[in-house]
């Protein structure tokens, strides 16, 4: 096509007979367009009457009419719809006969019978188009039968034909004339316009040093010359701004590029941290959708961070609470302190609670964009807790129990209700018994105490054994003998010695012994043996009691424990014994052993070295 | 004074069953013991005390328990049930609120109170 053009360009006289060629091709063209459309118009018009004239003969109770009127009507209802344009119009009866025959010239003799054939059989609207019989002009059958009560009763054919089209029409004309003035208006105007404007570019010189010079075929036009000198000093302040750009641009990318590994970086770093604490983290933006989870966190959801990111809260972390909390707390409430509550999962970690805080996520002018909810398992805490309450009130009813007895066995006393001397002596002994246990009570809680904080000093002494083992043996018989519970004790010929302290030691047995009292049920049995072997002292305790369950077995020696068996907990005590005896023992570098059966017994052996340890204060 | 009243002294601490029996007796009435809540239950169905004094920590059946088992024999037969206690958690003043015809004294009690409170419940004037 270029080459065309180029030919035309270096030949001007062909431009005489190509262009107008084409223009008259371009005419022709548009003239054919036009005649196309009107003839289909035109076709389309026939269609459209003819169906809606055909129905409206076939709707219309013609048939009961005089044929005067029939006539009238027929003729007004042709020249109503299509005055120039029907050929002729028959009704036909049940039968097939004519019964209606309105033709304005000779023409029904002429149709082919093949069409009115199908006219007359067809069962519903039909459109033929055909030549009558010696003729070349086009004819259109329209056709339908008629009905009543269901009953065919007729047909009517209606015939229309085509009018002449006129291809050089008046009207036709005048407006090929228009088009065609339209279009040379046009051209004429954009190749002017074109011209006008490409004209100071096509005498561009080849090189602009030329400019300089002052000589070629601009220096004719000096005006020319002027107005391209600007328009090149235009182009190349253009090409330098365009530059400095570029450069600026580029150099805003590298520092964006250098941002954003910082910030990858940064954000890498936070991750980290986040995934290294020991809390679970879960942010998520405004809508309850979480956008990150930390480590912690996806454990305890069991899953994958892909797994859980742009899904809803509710849906990766099950919760009633916290669900509650979040839609209780929506962006409505202003950015408020941090909130929390206590909480487990149930369907997550039904075991383990956790203190869930929420905290609101703020962009810089403090409008809430986000939550962070941090989750911490408080599981243990509760524990502690838990069974710090249970010692308290553990301790608390020791503490009051012999408090009962003293003050009621004083009232009684005061008030003179007692008569009998053997009586009031009873009383008076059991109000120095409960003093004396509630001195023990306090004695062991200071010595727990004293344990704990290190401030518990030991004598370091040579003790004879057999004395020790006499005085422990000796307290314990006491109370066995109230629940007529046997001691059987076991002891060596010649009683070995060891280097100690003896209050503290017997402090230590002592608490084993009474323990294997006060859990021995009434009529059992309690052996206490001593021995030596491997230069050590052995204490061996052992009773028929209820035994140490599987449960209690490992915080037995816990200070704040007590079972909740109730043949346990319905014994006074602090809880404290086992805890003092490891202690002592630890401290004298000996050990203390626990056997135990539930329903048959429990078995302590202590074993003391005999020498060689230096005991003093923690 | 001879009061023809049954009083139930349920208590696991030994000394303090004596000095309430002693008590009791000495204003009157006839006492039963036991030590535990399941023998305090026992003794309620079959010997129909008219007060019942129990402790909570008891081995065996506890103080609760046996309040609660026995509650439900109060509505065919009332009786007056005091718990002495040294335990003052709230959660113990709202059961021992639910249950009926039933009083709370914490330890350490005075024997010539408790006296009073049964007196005055079984309308006992002396």
């Amino acid at each position: 096509m270029k080459s065309i053009f180029k030919q035309l360009a270096g030949k001007p006289y062909l431009r005489f007979f190509v262009v107008p060629l084409v223009f008259v091709v371009g005419i022709a063209t548009i003239s054919l367009a036009l005649v196309n459309h009107d003839k289909k118009q035109t076709m389309r018009q026939i269609y459209t009457r003819g169906n809606y004239l055909v129905s409206l003969i076939a709707t219309h109770p013609i048939r009961s009419l005089g044929k005067d009127r029939r006539d009238i009507v027929m003729k007004t209802l042709a020249r109503f719809t299509y005055p120039e344009g029907v050929a002729y119009c028959i009704i036909h009866d049940a039968a097939g006969l004519p019964m209606i025959v309105l033709t304005p010239k000779d023409i029904a003799a002429k149709i082919p019978p093949a069409v009115k054939t199908k006219s007359l059989f067809a069962i519903g609207l039909t459109q033929q188009k055909y030549r009558l019989n010696g003729s070349q002009k086009i004819y259109y059958e329209f056709a339908t039968p008629m009905f009543e009560k269901g009953q065919k009763t007729g047909t009517v054919r209606l015939g229309l034909n085509l009018p002449e089209a006129a291809y050089f029409s008046l009207e036709r004309t005048s407006l090929l004339a228009m088009i065609c003035f339209s279009i040379i208006a046009v051209a004429t105007f954009v190749y002017y316009g074109i011209t006008q404007v490409l004209r100071p570019l096509t005498r561009i010189p080849s090189e602009l040093t030329a400019l300089d010079d002052g000589t070629g075929v601009f220096s004719e036009k000096p005006q020319d010359a002027y107005r391209i000198h600007l328009l090149v000093q235009k182009l190349r302040q253009a090409l330098m701004l365009l530059g400095k750009k570029l450069q600026e641009t580029e150099s805003e990318n590298v520092e964006l590029a250098t941002r954003l590994g910082v910030a990858t970086f940064e954000k890498k770093q936070i991750v980290s941290i986040l995934d290294a604490i020991k809390y679970g983290v879960v942010i998520t933006d405004i809508q309850d959708n979480i956008t990150h989870v930390n480590r912690f966190a996806l454990n305890l959801m069991n899953k994958a961070l892909d797994e859980v990111v742009d899904h809803p809260l509710a849906q990766a972390l099950p919760n009633r609470d916290i669900t509650q909390f979040t839609a209780r707390y929506k962006c409505t409430q202003p950015v408020c302190t941090p909130n929390q509550l206590e909480t487990t999962f149930a369907e997550l970690a039904p075991d383990e609670t956790f203190r869930v805080t929420f905290t609101y996520l703020q962009d810089d002018g403090g409008a809430p964009i986000g939550k962070i909810l941090t989750l911490k398992d408080i599981t243990q805490e509760k524990q502690a807790e838990k069974t710090m309450k249970e010692f308290v009130t553990q301790l608390a009813h020791e503490f009051r129990t012999p408090l009962t007895t003293i003050a009621a066995y004083n009232e009684m006393l005061m008030d003179g209700e007692i008569h009998d001397p053997e009586v009031k002596k009873e009383f008076y002994n059991t109000i120095r018994d409960e003093t004396g246990r509630l001195t023990q009570l306090i004695y062991n809680l200071l010595s727990i105490s004293k344990i704990e904080m290190g401030g518990l000093t030991f004598n370091k002494e040579l003790v004879r054994t057999d004395w020790l083992f006499q005085d422990c043996a000796n307290a314990a018989e006491a109370a066995a003998l109230k629940k007529q519970i046997r001691i059987e004790k076991l002891m060596p010929a010649n009683f070995p010695t060891l280097v100690g302290d003896k209050e503290q030691l017997k402090v230590a047995i002592s608490n084993v012994l009474s323990n294997a009292v006060k859990y021995t049920p009434e009529n059992g049995s309690i052996t206490f043996a001593l021995s030596e072997a491997d230069q050590q002292v052995i204490f061996e305790i052992s009773d028929t009691g209820y035994g140490i369950s599987k449960e209690d077995r490992p915080r037995i020696f816990d200070k704040t424990f007590r079972s909740s068996d109730p043949r346990i907990a319905g014994q006074p005590g602090s809880g404290f014994g086992l805890a003092i005896t490891e202690a002592i023992v630890h401290h004298h570098g000996g050990m203390l052993e626990v056997a135990s059966e539930p329903g048959k017994g429990t078995q302590v052996i202590i074993r003391i070295p005999q020498e060689a340890y230096e005991l003093g204060s923690q | 004074m001879e009061v023809n009243k049954k009083v139930l002294i349920v208590e696991d601490e030994a000394p303090i069953r004596r000095v309430l029996e002693f008590k009791l007796k000495n204003s009157g009435y006839r006492v039963l013991v036991a030590q535990n809540g399941a023998q305090g239950l026992e003794l309620i169905k079959t010997q129909q005390p008219d007060a019942v004094i129990t402790d909570i920590m008891m081995p065996e059946m506890d103080g609760r328990q046996l309040c609660e088992q026995s509650n439900g024999l109060k509505k065919k037969r009332p009786f007056l049930t005091i718990v002495v206690t040294c335990r003052i958690a709230q959660d113990e003043h709202e059961w021992i609120n639910r249950m009926q015809d039933t009083l709370f004294m914490e330890k350490p009690f005075s024997p010539a109170r408790l006296v009073e409170c049964i007196d005055l419940y079984l309308g006992i004037k002396r």
